[in-house]
């Protein structure tokens, strides 16, 4: 089923690296949320400048801080002089570019550093796309999150927080911090509320069958908060599974090393799960062939 | 609903304007999200075409 969007909003949808991007139209203006991985960003600066048809690309903003979302930041101020606007606890982390806290080291991945140009916070308003938006703190997958709301067409813009299937991963007890597994509840039960005929996540296309990802998210979230460990190995084939979608492929025998380049499955893994080097790279390996997130080549490994 | 061919590599080849990952026009990449079942299979049937076109092109070899 095709999503009826408003006119004034385009989903630009690729593939999982690369995060949506959410061109909104304002008469001679747009505004971008999003902007995908880094190494996709010459396209995505293509791709806009083509939907733009001949309008300004004003402003840039961010849902949250991840590689997949900001990594085609740097090129699209470059190109079109757009002022970005972030969510307002990520200032410092982008700020001083922190790689860790924007999770570039410990995930293995690439940014491009940009500077931003004002902060948004939870319970502001924005116009966009002929629309107002209410900005909602939804965290969990990363804690200083957005989200945007249009409560007259009922559309929710969720980024991480929800998607058709699930959410992104739930990173804060992984990485040693508090709360983001109930933050991550409190979050879900708050959208929950909320009157949505559409979201537009962050990944995957636009959808209308709200209530059944919420029903799915929840259930996600009860297996993981009645089992660490599960949440643990989810993201580590996840965070794998990004990786070679970024590499593409590699030789067959590269891959156990692949995985134990990655300073965040390794981490978590002695941390929740202490398999032994073979048996968790081989279980990854195992388990991403068989949901076809890679597949085997000629004695390579191919992503997707 | 029909999937998108994307195979998260995103970049253009500059000499025929096509992707050199999924093999779609910037147009069809742009237009993906709005599109109904009928015209995605219609770009996914195109795809296919340029696809085997640049295989026999190329040769056997891989290339990504």
């Amino acid at each position: 089923m095709t999503m009826a969007l408003p006119k004034t909003l385009l989903v630009l949808e690729r593939g999982w690296l690369s995060a949506n991007n959410i061109l909104c139209f304002d008469g001679d203006n747009a505004t971008l949320i999003d902007s995908g991985y880094v190494t996709h960003a010459e396209q995505t600066v293509a791709l806009v400048d083509s939907a733009l048809h001949g309008r300004r690309l004003k402003s840039l903003i961010n849902t949250h801080s991840h590689s997949d979302h900001i990594g085609g930041n740097a090129a699209l101020q470059a190109a079109f002089n757009c002022e970005i606007t972030v969510p307002a606890g990520l200032h410092a982390a982008i700020a001083d570019w922190d790689q860790d806290a924007l999770l570039l080291s410990p995930l293995g991945q690439q940014g491009a550093r940009f500077q931003h140009d004002h902060l948004i916070g939870a319970g502001c308003e924005i116009e966009m796309g002929e629309l107002n938006w209410q900005a909602l703190a939804v965290p969990g997958h990363d804690m200083e999150a957005l989200a945007y709301y249009n409560p007259e067409k009922r559309i929710l813009i969720s980024g991480d927080a929800l998607w058709e299937n699930g959410f992104g991963v739930i990173f804060p007890e992984l990485l040693g911090e508090a709360n983001g597994l109930a933050s991550t509840r409190e979050t879900l039960e708050m959208l929950a509320k909320l009157a949505i005929d559409t979201v537009i996540p962050g990944h995957g296309s636009p959808f209308v069958t709200v209530d059944a990802a919420f029903e799915r998210a929840f259930r996600r979230l009860s297996n993981f908060q009645a089992n660490i460990e599960q949440l643990a190995w989810h993201a580590i084939k996840v965070i794998v599974s990004f990786a070679m979608m970024e590499k593409r492929r590699l030789p067959l025998a590269d891959f156990p090393a692949f995985v134990l380049s990655l300073p965040f499955a390794v981490d978590v893994n002695a941390r929740y799960l202490d398999f032994s080097e073979d048996k968790m790279t081989e279980r990854v390996e195992r388990e991403l062939l068989l949901v076809n997130a890679l597949r085997r080549e000629d004695g390579w490994l191919v992503a997707g | 609903m029909i999937t998108s061919p994307c195979i998260n590599i995103c970049k253009m080849d500059d000499s025929n304007g096509l992707c050199l990952g999924c093999f779609r026009t910037m147009d069809e990449i742009t237009v993906w999200s709005r599109t109904d079942d009928v015209t995605r299979a219609n770009i996914l049937a195109a795809v296919t075409l340029r696809r085997m076109e640049n295989a026999s092109m190329e040769g056997p070899a891989h290339h990504e």
